[in-house]
Parts: structure tokens; sequence; C-alpha cells
């Protein structure tokens, strides 16, 4: 065979070798040669030779006798070769492909698993952890498996899951990020496969295993580490593309741990703001923009009587329909609140529950502003004052309502120490109490008394005088304390003659029953004092101590039975003075001169 | 070069993996050209797997190896040709069939006997140049069967 000529067209060649070098160069010279027109005739031109191609290369001939009918024949069966042999390449890339996709198939089948089963995960709990670390592990035929997480309070990593591994061989030391196989996922993000001994965290692995980082907005949470894959020969290495594929499935794993670490999270903040606002004193209701209930704290929910869920979401305009006052407060303030973003302050506004329970609230609504400065509602918050009243109604027993409202609405006025100002003092005893006491028994006395003093102290609310103290039978008032008006002294001569009258028909009554009359007198006198909290600390009483108070009390004590002895500035202040004597002097003790004084004297009608 | 040329097939095969295939499909093609029986077609594949990878693993060299198929009438032959250095087929020896068991190298190394077994005749010719395989398959008749 060797030592022939071939000819392609005019071009003469040596067979095989050389023949089919020169084909080559033809077929890359000429693009668009059309391949099967090709042929090699023999130099005696009785062989015809057909090239056989094969991944576009000529890989061998169909050659035979040049006669037309065999040249068809050969033609066609050499393009038959060609084709032929091109399907073989193709087939195998088909079936390469093929199996490339099955393996994308079982990454996606195994994706699809672990996210079916990542979809069940409520919580971050160790059970949970190891839920996944268990799929894992059999997803890999791993042999052992370590599911290590960060604690987010104290930036220490945890071995939270284990699949086979001794406790001898889990870390005996705090896990930190600052070396060792945390501080290289740290520092790359990456999936590694390790060999046995590369770091002390993987110890324990007999082959190799891989381990892939947990990433929670960018930063190192844990990782997961899968070692020793199992199979009929033992343990056999973890692949690159065991890495790809587990890197992938690591990654959805982060996601749906950093999904659950903000749910967590989430959850804690509003475990926090619900205590707080439950342990907060104050109802807490917090409106939005449209004037819904967006939420309510307990002591809200207990003043307006109803079940959260029966509150929440609703329009205000509902929820208080029943309660005009409170309405107002937030309809005023939504109208008002346009214009100027302030807090409004109401107080005492009554508040009737759905289970008739009345109440008195003191009211400030102030406007919610988001992060970015936008008005995002309003917070109504209360104090439920309905004790405070209570306490001040019972107080009023025993102390002068006056100074109640004076001493709870100002909380400077507990303060020890006191301050100048004019009053009318007012005394009033009774004349012959010894006598009086020694003829009647110890509890027909108190009941006497006590039945005196009701009728005497309500004169004293009637001329808005102020019950200072009782000293035995004798009875202190203030007029102008702790406000002063004009009308101090009037009141207080009008509250004397009306304390006889009220005595007249008090003895009356006595009469009836067999026992003495009684007989008061009465001295009053308008000057400076010092009006204030004096005792200590832990008792105090607001009075008023001065000279001018020792005389009034002086002039009581000089007053006759049904008598009222008042000073010249008492006398300046009053408009009935022809009720009242001229001036008479009279000496009282610790002054030597003595002092000019009028009297009044009450006269049974 | 005699007047008559039988019609044949010519390939140049690079040693590389899988180019067996591209022997046996030519193999496939001509034994259908020639109306082989699916049994004799099926026989001259393996045989030439055989012979293509005795000829890739014995020329021990890296050039290309040619096979030959002359087509005639009542036979098929094929040359496989290796550029190689030769081997002296009077030393190929039968293997032995239980050592060839105990190592599990079931596959392969039957190949001049399978060879044989497959087809009518299988001759060597080997020189410094290279070895040439030629064996025939004979084209039988309906009645001969």
């Amino acid at each position: 065979m060797g030592g022939l000529d071939y000819f392609l067209g005019t071009q003469s060649v040596k067979y095989q070798k050389e023949a089919i070098s020169y084909f080559r160069e033809i077929e890359k010279s000429k693009v668009g040669l059309n391949k099967f027109d090709i042929h090699f005739l023999h130099e005696d031109y009785q062989v015809v030779f057909y090239p056989i191609f094969c991944k576009n290369e000529t890989i061998g001939f169909v050659y035979g006798n040049n006669t037309v009918s065999n040249a068809q024949k050969l033609l066609s069966f050499s393009s038959l070769l060609s084709r032929k042999l091109a399907g073989i390449f193709y087939e195998k890339r088909i079936r390469k492909i093929e199996s490339r996709a099955s393996i994308k198939d079982l990454e996606f089948e195994s994706i699809v698993q672990l996210t079916n089963m990542l979809s069940f995960c409520e919580d971050l709990s160790n059970e949970t952890l190891e839920y996944i670390l268990i799929h894992l592990v059999s997803l890999y035929a791993a042999s052992k498996g370590m599911f290590i997480l960060r604690d987010s309070n104290t930036n220490i990593y945890e071995v939270r899951a284990t699949f086979e591994i001794q406790s001898e061989d889990l870390p005996k030391r705090m896990l930190t990020d600052n070396k060792g196989l945390l501080s290289e996922l740290k520092n790359t993000n990456k999936t590694f496969l390790l060999k046995p001994d590369q770091f002390n965290l993987v110890k324990f692995v007999k082959q190799n295993s891989i381990c892939s980082p947990i990433y929670f907005r960018g930063n190192l949470l844990g990782c997961i580490i899968l070692a020793d894959k199992e199979s009929r020969r033992g343990f056999v290495n973890f692949s690159s593309k065991d890495a790809n594929l587990f890197d992938s499935l690591t990654k959805e794993i982060s996601l749906t741990i950093n999904n659950l670490k903000l749910i967590d999270d989430l959850q804690s903040t509003n475990n926090l703001i619900d205590n707080i606002m439950t342990s907060i004193e104050a109802g807490i209701i917090k409106f939005t923009e449209f004037g819904e209930i967006e939420y309510v704290n307990k002591k809200a929910i207990d003043v307006i009587g109803l079940e959260r869920e029966d509150i929440q979401n609703q329009y205000y305009g509902i929820i208080f329909a029943e309660n005009e006052s409170f309405l107002e407060v937030i309809s005023n303030f939504e109208e008002s609140e346009s214009a100027n973003n302030k807090v409004q302050i109401i107080k005492n506004v009554p508040y009737v529950n759905s289970n008739r329970v009345s109440r008195t609230l003191d009211t400030t609504i102030s406007p919610v502003f988001d992060k970015n400065n936008d008005r995002s509602g309003f917070i109504l918050s209360f104090d439920d004052i309905s004790d405070m009243q209570k306490v001040k109604t019972t107080f009023k027993k025993y102390v002068s309502g006056n100074i109640v409202d004076e001493i709870l609405d100002d909380n400077s006025k507990t303060d020890l120490g006191g301050t100048l100002t004019n009053a009318c003092v007012l005394f009033a005893d009774i004349r012959g109490f010894t006598s009086f006491s020694e003829k009647t028994t110890a509890s027909d006395l108190v009941a006497i008394l006590n039945k005196y003093f009701t009728d005497m102290i309500d004169v004293v609310y009637e001329f808005n005088g102020t019950l200072d103290k009782i000293i035995g039978d004798e009875l202190m008032v203030l007029f102008g304390i702790p406000n002063n008006s004009d009308q101090d002294c009037q009141n207080a001569v009008d509250c004397g003659i009306t304390m006889f009258k009220r005595l007249d028909r008090f003895n009356e009554e006595l009469e009836k029953q067999n026992n003495h009359k009684l007989r008061i007198g009465i001295g009053i006198h308008f000057g400076e004092v010092v009006a204030g909290n004096i005792g200590s600390d832990k008792q105090m009483n607001y009075t008023v101590i001065g000279d001018n108070v020792n005389q009034a009390a002086r002039f009581c004590s000089h007053a006759r039975p049904n008598e009222i002895i008042i000073s010249e500035s008492v006398y300046d202040n009053i408009s009935n003075k022809s009720l009242f004597t001229d001036q008479i002097f009279i000496n009282v003790k610790g002054k030597e001169k003595s002092i000019p004084v009028r009297s009044f004297t009450h006269k049974l009608n | 070069m005699s007047k008559e040329t039988k019609p044949s097939v010519e390939l140049r095969i690079p040693i590389l993996k899988d180019m067996e295939l591209v022997a046996t499909n030519t193999a496939d093609v001509i034994a259908k050209y020639m109306e082989l029986s699916e049994e004799a077609s099926g026989e001259i594949s393996m045989a030439l797997i055989e012979a293509t990878i005795n000829a890739f693993e014995h020329s021990e060299s890296q050039k290309d190896i040619f096979i030959n198929f002359t087509i005639s009438d009542d036979e098929l032959t094929i040359k496989v040709i290796d550029k190689g250095k030769g081997f002296d087929s009077e030393g190929i020896q039968i293997p032995d069939i239980d050592s060839k068991l105990k190592k599990q190298e079931r596959k392969r190394g039957w190949g001049v006997m399978l060879i044989k077994e497959l087809m009518d005749s299988v001759d060597y010719e080997s020189g410094n140049d290279g070895t040439t395989l030629t064996m025939t398959k004979k084209k039988k008749n309906e009645q001969d069967n």
C-alpha cells in the first residue's frame, strides 16, 4: 500500500499520513468546503478515496474501484460512517450532560427536602438544630456531625447539637473566633474540606470532614461540621462536589436560622415591651393616625373593662362611645394636634366602663413619631386617680377640704416650713364644760360632744372655714387659709353668729332628753400669722401660729356665754357692724396695754 | 495493486480514550453493508475492541493506529496496524485462567485467545516498525447454518 501517490485535484500526495495531514490543511483553509464532495483518486484513476470524518477531522477513508456505480456506493458509505461516528460522540456528550443533570437533580431534591424540613422549624432550640444536623448527616452518609452556634449575649460559641461524637471529643475550652477553625471560617466565609488533625476542633475525624459557616448579617454565627463519609468500602473522602452542595445547603440553613433568630429577637423585644407596659401603673393606649387602637396595656384593659382582642384594632369612637368626656379628650386632641404637635394634659376625666365601674382619670395625649420623624399616631396615657379621690373624700372628714386639696394638689405643701400670711382666726369653746361633764356619764358626754362638733363643723364648712383643730371642747377655725379672700372676716363673724343659732336648736334637743344646755363663747381676730406644716417628718399639722393666733384665743376666753369678741381689725372688715358694741378695752394675758375690742351678744329668739 | 480493488475502509485512530468505539461503530456499519448476521456483527465488534486495545497497549507508542477493513463478497478482512515495537507472536501465551480469576482481572488479558474464538482466522505480522494483526470473518450463507 505504501509508496503510492494520491491526488486531490491536481495535488499529488503520499498515502496515509501525508494524505490525511494534507487533507486537514485543505479543510482548515477552505471553510464551507462540502466534505462529501471531496475525494482522492489514485494515480492511475482506478481507485477512488472518500474521507471519513469524525469530530470535524478526517479519520480515514473508504476506497474502492472508481467505477460510477461503485463510487456512488462508496460515497454514501463514507457519509453513513461519518454520521455514525459523529453519533457516538454526541451520545457520549449527551450521557455526560445527563449524568451532570442527575447530580444537579439530586442537589435540587436535597435542597427541596431541606427547605421543606426547615419550614417546620419554629425556634432555635437544641432540638431544632439536632433535627437539621441529623438530616444533613443522613443526606451525606456522614458518620459524625456537629452544630456550633454563637451565643448572641456572650459571643462564645457553643456546641448545640452533635451526632455520634463522644463527649471526650467535644471541645474542652471556650470556643471563640480568635483562632483555629472558627477564625478561618470568619475570615474566609467559605466551606472547607478538612483533613483530620488540621484543627483541634475536628480531631475526632478519621477520614476527612466538610465544614461550612453559618452567617447572620455578615457575621459568623456558627458552623456545621460533617465527618467521615460512609460507604461500602468504609470511610471515604468527601469530594469537592459534596462541599459545593453542602455550601448551598448551609446557606439555606443560614437563612432559616437568621429568620428564627430575628423572630426570637422580636419576640424578646415584644416581651420586654409587654412586661414594661404591664408593670406601668398608668394606662397606655396607642392609636394609629386613623384613630384605630393599636395597643393597650394591662392597666388600660382593666379600666376599659373589655378583652384585649375586643379593644385592639377597633376605632376609638366605638370603644369609648359611652364616655363622652373621655371621647372629647381624644377628639379635641385630634382636631388641634395637626396645628401643634404638643402634648395635651386634661385632668379629672370621668370614665365609666362596661361593668359600670366609674373612675376619674388624669389624661395625657402626645403624638408619636417614627424613626423618620413622621407622625405614626398618638399615645394616650392616663393615671387612675379614683383612689386619690377616695382618699380625699375620707381625708376631708378629718381635715378641712380646703387643706386636703391644697396639700394633695401641690407636693411642696407637705414640706415642713411656713409662710407669712393674713388670716382670720376663730376660737369657740364651751362655757362651764367642767361642771357639765361632771353631771353627765362618759358615754353620754362623748355622744353629746360628737353631735355638738358635727353641727358646729357643718357651720364652719358652710362659711368656707378651715377646721384647724379641736382641742378638748375648743374649736379652732381659720378663714383665709390656705387661700385669702376679702370675705374672710365677714365669713368668720357670720360663722360665729350662725354657730349660736345652730346651738340653740341643738340645745332644744338636749332639753328634750333632760340634758343641760351648752353655752359657748367665741373670739375672732384678724392679722398676720405664720401658716405651714408644723411638727416632725412623721407627724405634722398644717396650721397657723403667731401672736395673733394667741390673741384670738385670749378673746375667746374673755367672751362670756353667747358672746363674740372681735378685734378692731375684724370690725373694719365686716358689713354688719351695727350688731357689735362700741369699742371696749380689755386686758389680756401677755399684753401690757389694754386692747380695744367690740362684742356681740346672741339673744335667744 | 491488481485492477480489481475491493471496497475498503481505512481508519487512522489516535490513541485516546473511547476511540475503540470508532472502530466498532465502523465495523457495525460495514457488517450491515455486508448483510452479516447480528451475531457475527457482535463477534466482530468484540474482536475488534480487543485488537484495538491490544494495539493501544502493546504498541507503547503515542502514534495513531490504523485499521483497514477490506470487503469482499464472502468475507471481511480486518487489519489492525500499530507502529510501535513489534512482539513475538510465538511468545504469546495462553493466559492461566486460574491466576487471572484470582487476580480478578476478568475483563482484560484474554485478547488474542478471544479474537481467535470470535473470528474465522487470525494472523500476526510483527516487525521493527510495528505489528499488523489480520483477522477475517467469513460470510456464511443461510444454508450453512
